[in-house]
């Protein structure tokens, strides 16, 4: 257990020897690459952090974009349904209006087809009426229906209030000159004569009455309108006596409306 | 039973001659050599890294993360010393496993010889670090009459650190010998294992303890460093690549 001078001296050496191969072969490539990969690795994290900051501010820009999207999006939806709200109210009322435009429409359609059915049946009922009675009366009595009428005409003249009478005078010596009979059927000479002496005298009388005398006499003229179904009208202006089934038919015809609207009259 | 491989000679001129003590070193020199070699031969920056090249840089990483904690962050500087010292041991005790290999650090010339190499390294890098005048100053701090207590604690652990080695890897072959002749199967087998051990333990305490001698050259040095900065913020000792205060100034 001694040292050895020389041994010393060459470990010595030795060793400074293998501290420079060692220095040489070992520490400068292998701290050389553990630097690099460090380095490389500190770049790579910080780069990892500059990309996560963008892509976080790219993030929170996209988060603001979409909510600013969203609110658009919600304003317009908004807005969209106001405008759908109004539009609806809008048209709710021009439907309703349409509707009720329509539905006067069509009342006064029906109405106007209603009249214009109660007018062609009375019409109708009165000819056939007439027709009937004539007919009857013809068959079972042996009378004419047209000349009993001349005699009730001429019977109700006679029942004529004396007022009247002189109102009718009165507008006949008017600048129109004349009173209308008008029947509903031909009527012959004998018949007409008849009846125009009689309102001729009465309005003669009356005329005197009222200290208005006729100058050239009343002209009575007579024309026949089959409007007045089976009936006969005295008219002077606007002054009219009339006699006619249009009463019992406008009854009648009363009835039916009734019982077309499903109730009675009372 | 030979104690010594100094005392194997192979070939002999004069004052020179050529031991087993020698050839061995030269031996695990080489092999440490050509480790070196095949794990920085075909070095990957990254995985997969070769066997050799795993092995090696932990090795490094752990030597040179001890430096960064005794000697601070100047780190090269101490390496190839610090580093080559503790592969040199650590590689010289890891062959005891051979039956036939004789570790070098079991011959108090070559203690002596790396005790001797620390001895010289204190004052050359102590000098290096805080010049001539700055290193000779801490051996009267804090008091001049300490100055033969220093130089002697010098000698003292120079030869504390030749002889530790010396012992640990002496004892450990007495012993084994001791044991194969009283029984020869088994226990010398773990008392191996225990010698391998042994030998790593005392390959880092020979390292560490350099580092520390080392360090304790060069305070005076930390210390006028220090005093320049003049309460300046201290930088990062840990030498690494600051990432977080980079990318804050960056981003």
């Amino acid at each position: 257990m001694e040292i050895d001078l020389f041994t010393t001296s060459a470990q010595i050496v030795n060793f400074l020897v293998l501290v420079l191969l060692l220095k040489r072969f070992l520490y400068k490539p292998i701290v050389r690459t553990m630097d690099r990969r460090e380095n490389e690795i500190a770049e790579r994290v910080y780069e990892a952090r500059i990309r996560e900051k963008k892509a976080k501010r790219e993030a929170r820009i996209s988060r603001e974009k979409r909510q600013e999207l969203e609110d658009r999006r919600a304003e317009i939806l908004a807005h969209a349904q106001d405008e759908a709200e109004a539009w609806k109210r809008e048209a709710m009322r021009q439907a309703r209006d349409e509707i009720r435009e329509a539905k006067a429409r069509w009342h006064k359609a029906i109405e106007r087809e209603k009249q214009s059915f109660f007018k062609d049946l009375r019409r109708r009922m009165g000819e056939e009426v007439c027709r009937v009675s004539r007919q009857a009366l013809d068959d079972m009595a042996g009378e004419d229906l047209e000349r009993h009428m001349i005699e009730i005409f001429l019977k109700r003249l006679e029942g004529i209030e004396a007022e009247d009478w002189s109102r009718l005078a009165a507008v006949a010596a008017g600048p129109e000159q004349g009173v209308a009979v008008l029947t509903a059927f031909p009527i012959d000479e004998g018949v007409s004569s008849r009846i125009k002496t009689v309102v001729e005298a009465k309005l003669k009388r009356h005329a005197d009455a009222r200290a208005e005398p006729v100058r050239d006499g009343i002209r009575v003229r007579f024309e026949v309108s089959p409007d007045l179904i089976c009936g006969i009208e005295l008219r002077a202006g606007g002054w009219r006596a009339a006699w006619s089934i249009q009463s019992y038919l406008e009854a009648m015809e009363e009835r039916l409306a009734w019982s077309f609207a499903g109730s009675s009259p009372e | 039973m030979e104690l010594s491989p100094d005392s194997t000679v192979f070939w002999s001129r004069g004052p020179v001659h050529l031991n087993l003590t020698i050839v061995t070193t030269w031996a695990v020199m080489a092999l440490i050599v050509f480790l070196a070699w095949l794990a920085t031969r075909g070095h990957r920056l990254y995985p997969p890294f070769s066997r050799s090249q795993s092995i090696f840089e932990a090795v490094v990483t752990v030597i040179r993360n001890h430096i960064r904690d005794m000697l601070g962050p100047d780190v090269p500087r101490y390496l190839p010393f610090i580093g080559t010292l503790f592969l040199f041991i650590s590689f010289s005790n890891l062959l005891i496993i051979f039956p036939v290999y004789h570790p070098p650090t079991s011959s108090l010339s070559t203690t002596v010889a790396l005790a001797l190499c620390v001895f010289f390294a204190v004052p050359i890098y102590g000098i290096a670090n805080v010049g001539v005048k700055g290193y000779l100053k801490h051996y009267i701090e804090p008091s001049v009459i300490l100055l033969p207590l220093h130089v002697m604690g010098e000698a003292v652990r120079t030869l504390t650190l030749a002889v530790r080695l010396f012992g640990s890897m002496m004892s450990e072959i007495l012993i084994a010998g001791a044991l194969l002749a009283i029984l020869p199967f088994l226990l010398p087998v773990v008392m191996k294992a225990f010698g391998l051990l042994i030998g790593q333990i005392q390959a880092y305490i020979f390292a560490m303890l350099a580092s520390i001698y080392i360090a304790s050259a060069s305070s005076a040095r930390e210390h006028v460093i220090r005093e320049k900065r003049n309460g300046q913020k201290p930088q990062s000792s840990s030498g690494r690549p600051q990432v977080q205060e980079k990318g804050e100034q960056d981003g």
